[in-house]
């Protein structure tokens, strides 16, 4: 395999799960570790109160008391490394600074908006509940409250971001999902997801 | 927008006016959801079933498995469709284990009609290299020594340690009981030599046995078995005769169907159910896992139903299983009471003229 | 003997060869298979669950044809959307993202998943020999892993978060898996059957399943990451060599061998599967690849993709053994090819051979043929998908969103997985935002329960036993223990000072 000639390695970056921008981190690292420091004291309390049946050793709470302990101790870890590159001052402020871009910044609210959708396709397809079934010819046509959800749903999304006309989307999401759906359920007799 | 919605609406008036001319039942594909994994007893046993009733009446039915909390998870799934008979609940012992340790409120024989099929029947085996080769040795060295022996079970407050714990009770064994994820890796467990003794079904161990990996302690059945190599496993009995009258010790394997379904569409299920376990084909699956065949239905299903339940809630009272409720929490009486308790009063059997 | 069982072998090759039905059926298994894995979030298991109803009306010989093809064609093709749109299309097919997708976005995205597929044939025929030719010793080898060595395995997988993460602090790569860890205690602990942090929840009393978390955790949200972008980036639509020069393959003949061995054995012990081979193959890989191919380790090295790729077809071979020589599976797939073999009346077990003569001979045949098919089927598959994968990402993301829904939904038909998919999409995209790789998580949350409930196993056993006792009596956990401790350390010590070096730095 040959290398290929290398962009420069800020380029590579972007694409490696886990990147980050150097800027706003310091404010990041502090605000994880106080979080996840919380987090883990309360798990800590969690196991300790959990009950003892047998002898000590197979104390359902022993595992999950270690794991939050040291969970707890890397947080403070990772707060010490902040609070080296920062005060608490520049910490917060950094968090602050980041959490205003966010808000101001167009992507973040589209990001708001779109897990704002995606919730409601998930609460909808929990919500309604419904199955017909159209015979037609020698076979059942069946639709469920599932597909319809799903089709309006995605035809809305691509609406947005793929930014085509409402036929187009609406024409995509309805063929792409009743593909989906037949395959499972006629192909592997699988039931169409819902709340029940 | 307002196109498309109009244009969904009227899709569902059409649907809804289509759907609506009924036919005989079923009109649409059944689904059996099963309470354990793909591949266990439970599992092969009624789908083999599903196959012989699809073959004889030319029902569509789906096996699903859904697993989790002692088959608690499959029970809700069930008790939240509609009472139509379109789905089926695929259980083992009744389902008893979902009400006592699962935590789901549905009584067995008022809230459901359950069939039985089969049942498979426990069994301990130990390593060609065990210390003990007989249950009579077992015994011995139990006297001897008193340590505690370790048996493997397929999960805590399951089957295997349900037997277990009934036969210890009776014979005063000491015994530890490992819990494992299913009576596969119980039985992997003896034989790689992390327990003493393997718990587990003669399903579970037979071939194992034949091929001389495992050797056969006892089994919880009535009668000898013999292998088709010619091993004998005996049966608990012949070394503790004073457990013969619960024997068997048995897993029976069923469908359940709510008892709130119209009368003739559960008649209709009944009929298919007689017809797949009489046939060859069913019963060639069975035979060849050492699980027999029982058919029982009715007052009779009723009746076993609410007794298993009890023994087990007695017992598990007994042993202390944490999560596990008590007689009196499901309001039932103790093993020694049942008899004089059954029938309650609210129960009632379903019967062809009301 | 040999001349019987030599007898046996033709017969059945005759038997295949006689039946063309029998290539179209395993082809369209293959090409079932390699569909079902590039889809974002159904996973094998979930295929061959659903596929033991399907094979009911088949018969023998067709069922097993077919289950095989999907078997060996979907463990490949987790690598395609991992690749392309870097969500992995089964859980085994995470590191293979992480080094496969980097490579796309070069533009090289064919020949990264060329260089799996040649990876995943390399790695099926390991295990497929493996299983033939050692059945005893590889046994004799997956048998010693009882509850205590279960534990250390699952403990080393553990230990490898912390290099597992590409930012510069490993210590966010441990917060990750420790984090999982805890979510993989909820729910009823398996010795005695106490609820775990489950709040009165009767959902949450059965725990949380892994594939949600990892639909929610690279499917969800790399949609939320993508879509909102202003233009977000599609990979390059040409794609140049798929297939890499035998002389390169070649070089890697020693990292295969090993990643082979690695996974065809870790498919033997019942309990662990694909995802734990594949992750640990790609661990070692990087602690046994040279410092210059060390470098590239996380941003695209096909070194890399090759540990990974061959560990998880090697476990194909790997998993059937328990299942064909004990009647044990070895995962959640083999189980069901176990059981749809069971329902044709053909008790899977130490007696196969007597019970049903020469069946075993046509499983071993049927694995490779299904891999040759595979093979044949993706190579053809791979242009397509690369051109299909470089369609604009506003039209491929939306239409993922309801694949993750029915993913979640069918690992137990249960709506509550919808929902742990759905907050795990959203919180895996705040870690993301806040520098946290997520390959630890899942890796975490998969090991969690495996290491919690075979050490409380452990210790219950060894209650009455001394330590030095059990180090002594154990001396494959022993080992296991010392290589554990060797990969805490390593990670805390080694890996801070190389980065003050920057070596690793991104």
């Amino acid at each position: 395999m040959d290398d290929r000639p290398k962009r420069k390695a800020k380029r590579n970056q972007e694409t490696l799960p886990g990147h980050y921008e150097r800027g706003p981190v310091v404010g990041k690292n502090f605000a994880s570790a106080v979080v996840i420091g919380v987090l883990a004291m309360v798990f800590m309390v969690l196991s300790l109160r959990l009950e003892v049946p047998g002898s000590i050793y197979t104390a359902p709470g022993m595992l999950p008391f270690i794991v939050s302990l040291t969970l707890f101790f890397m947080a403070v870890g990772l707060g010490i490394s902040a609070l080296r590159q920062g005060s608490i001052g520049d910490n917060l402020g950094g968090l602050a600074r980041h959490l205003k871009n966010y808000a101001v910044d167009q992507e973040g609210r589209r990001t708001v908006m779109l897990i704002g959708m995606v919730f409601l396709y998930v609460l909808l397809v929990a919500v309604l509940s419904f199955d017909f079934r159209i015979p037609v010819f020698f076979f059942d046509f069946e639709i469920t409250s599932y597909e319809v959800v799903s089709i309006l749903v995605v035809g809305m999304i691509l609406r947005i971001f793929w930014k085509k006309s409402l036929v187009r989307c609406g024409f995509v999401s309805l063929i792409m999902i009743e593909a989906l759906v037949s395959v499972f359920r006629y192909g592997f007799g699988m039931i169409m997801p819902e709340a029940f | 927008m307002g196109r498309l919605t109009s244009f969904v609406a009227l899709f569902f008036v059409a649907a809804l006016l289509l759907s609506s001319a009924r036919a005989d039942w079923p009109e649409r594909p059944i689904n059996m959801v099963v309470m354990y994994a793909p591949g266990g007893g439970t599992d092969i046993v009624l789908r083999a079933l599903a196959t012989e009733m699809s073959r004889s009446t030319g029902w569509v039915i789906n096996v699903t498995n859904r697993t989790g909390a002692s088959g608690a998870l499959a029970t809700r799934y069930v008790l939240n469709k509609r009472p139509d008979g379109y789905t089926l609940l695929g259980a083992s012992n009744f389902n008893k284990y979902a009400r006592i340790v699962g935590g789901v409120d549905t009584r067995p024989w008022t809230d459901w009609y359950f069939m039985q099929a089969a049942y498979g029947i426990g069994s301990w085996s130990v390593r060609p290299d065990s210390p003990f080769q007989s249950f009579q040795d077992l015994m011995e060295t139990a006297r001897q020594e008193s340590n505690e022996l370790t048996i493997s079970t397929s999960g805590a407050g399951g089957q295997v340690h349900e037997m277990a714990a009934i036969i210890a009770q009776v014979t005063g064994l000491n015994l530890k009981y490992v819990p494992y994820a299913g009576g596969q890796v119980a039985t992997l467990a003896g034989l790689n030599g992390e327990v003493d003794i393997a718990g587990g079904g003669v399903h579970e161990h037979i071939r194992l046995i034949d091929s001389g990996d495992l050797v056969p302690l006892m089994q919880t059945g009535t009668t000898d078995i013999v292998t088709t190599t010619g091993k004998v496993i005996p049966t608990v009995s012949n070394f503790v005769p004073q457990i013969r009258d619960r024997l068997p010790l048995n897993g029976p394997y069923t469908i359940g169907v709510r008892r709130d379904t119209p009368i003739e569409v559960i008649w209709a299920i009944e009929e298919a159910f007689f017809t797949a376990v009489q046939s060859s084909a069913f019963e060639e699956v069975v035979r060849q896992r050492n699980i027999f065949v029982d058919v029982m239905v009715g007052e009779n299903a009723d009746r076993r139903a609410a007794e298993l339940e009890v023994i087990t809630a007695t017992i598990f009272e007994e042993l202390g299983i944490p999560g596990a409720r008590t007689t009196e929490e499901l309001g039932l009486p103790e093993t020694k009471d049942f008899d004089r308790w059954w029938p309650p009063s609210d129960y009632a059997p379903l019967t062809r003229n009301p | 003997m040999s001349a019987v069982i030599g007898g046996q072998i033709l017969e059945q090759l005759v038997f295949i060869a006689q039946t063309p039905w029998l290539w179209m059926i395993c082809l369209l298994g293959v090409t079932l298979g390699i569909f079902w894995g590039a889809m974002p979030g159904l996973s094998t298991t979930m295929a061959m669950t659903l596929l033991v109803g399907l094979t009911v009306e088949m018969t023998q010989a067709v069922a097993i044809m077919f289950m095989l093809g999907v078997y060996t064609g979907s463990v490949f093709g987790g690598a395609i959307s991992a690749v392309l749109i870097n969500i992995p299309g089964t859980p085994d097919a995470v590191p293979t993202m992480i080094e496969g997708h980097a490579l796309a976005k070069k533009g090289e995205g064919g020949l990264a998943l060329g260089t799996a597929l040649a990876a995943s044939f390399m790695g099926n025929w390991i295990g497929i020999i493996l299983l033939i030719a050692f059945i005893p010793a590889v046994l004799f080898f997956a048998l010693q892993f009882r509850s205590w060595e279960m534990f250390l395995l699952s403990l080393w997988g553990i230990a490898i978060c912390g290099s597992m993460s590409s930012t510069d602090m490993p210590i966010k790569g441990w917060i990750s898996g420790w984090i999982g860890l805890l979510v993989a205690f909820i729910g009823l602990d398996p010795i005695h059957g106490v609820s775990r942090f489950t709040f009165g929840s009767f959902a949450l009393g059965d725990g949380i399943n892994f594939i949600p978390v990892l639909i929610g955790l690279f499917g969800l949200a790399e949609i939320l990451r993508v879509l909102p972008q202003k233009s977000p980036a599609t990979i390059p639509s040409e794609v140049g060599r798929i297939l890499p020069p035998i002389r390169t393959l070649l070089r890697y003949t020693r990292v295969s061998l090993r990643s082979g061995l690695i996974g065809t054995v870790i498919g033997a012990i019942p309990g662990a599967g694909a995802n734990i081979a594949s992750f640990f193959s790609y661990d070692v890989g990087r602690r046994r690849a040279s410092q210059k191919e060390k470098a590239k380790w996380g941003k695209g090295s096909y070194e890399a993709i090759i540990s990974a790729e061959v560990a998880n077809n090697a476990n194909v071979g790997g998993s059937m053994l328990p299942t064909l020589a004990l009647g044990i599976p070895g995962n959640a797939a083999a189980a069901a090819v176990l059981a749809a073999l069971e329902l044709k009346n053909v008790v899977v077990g130490p007696l196969i051979q007597t019970e049903n003569p020469g069946l075993i001979f046509y499983i071993y045949i049927s694995l490779i043929i299904a891999n040759f098919f595979m093979y044949g089927m993706a190579v053809l598959l791979i242009k397509p998908c690369v051109k299909l994968f470089s369609l604009p990402r506003t039209l491929l993301m939306p239409l993922i969103l309801p694949i993750c829904v029915i993913g979640s939904f069918a690992v137990n038909l249960n709506y509550f997985d919808v929902y742990v998919m759905l907050f795990s999409g959203i919180f895996g995209y705040v870690l993301h935002r806040f520098g946290f790789p997520l390959a630890p998580l899942v890796l975490a949350v998969i090991l969690g329960p495996l290491a919690d409930e075979n050490l409380r196993r452990a210790l219950l056993i060894f209650e009455d036993a001394g330590v030095l006792n059990v180090l002594w009596d154990r001396k494959l956990g022993t080992i296991l223990l010392l290589v554990v401790l060797y990969t805490f350390y390593d990670g805390i010590f080694k890996r801070n000072d190389r980065n003050s070096n920057g070596e690793i730095n991104d």
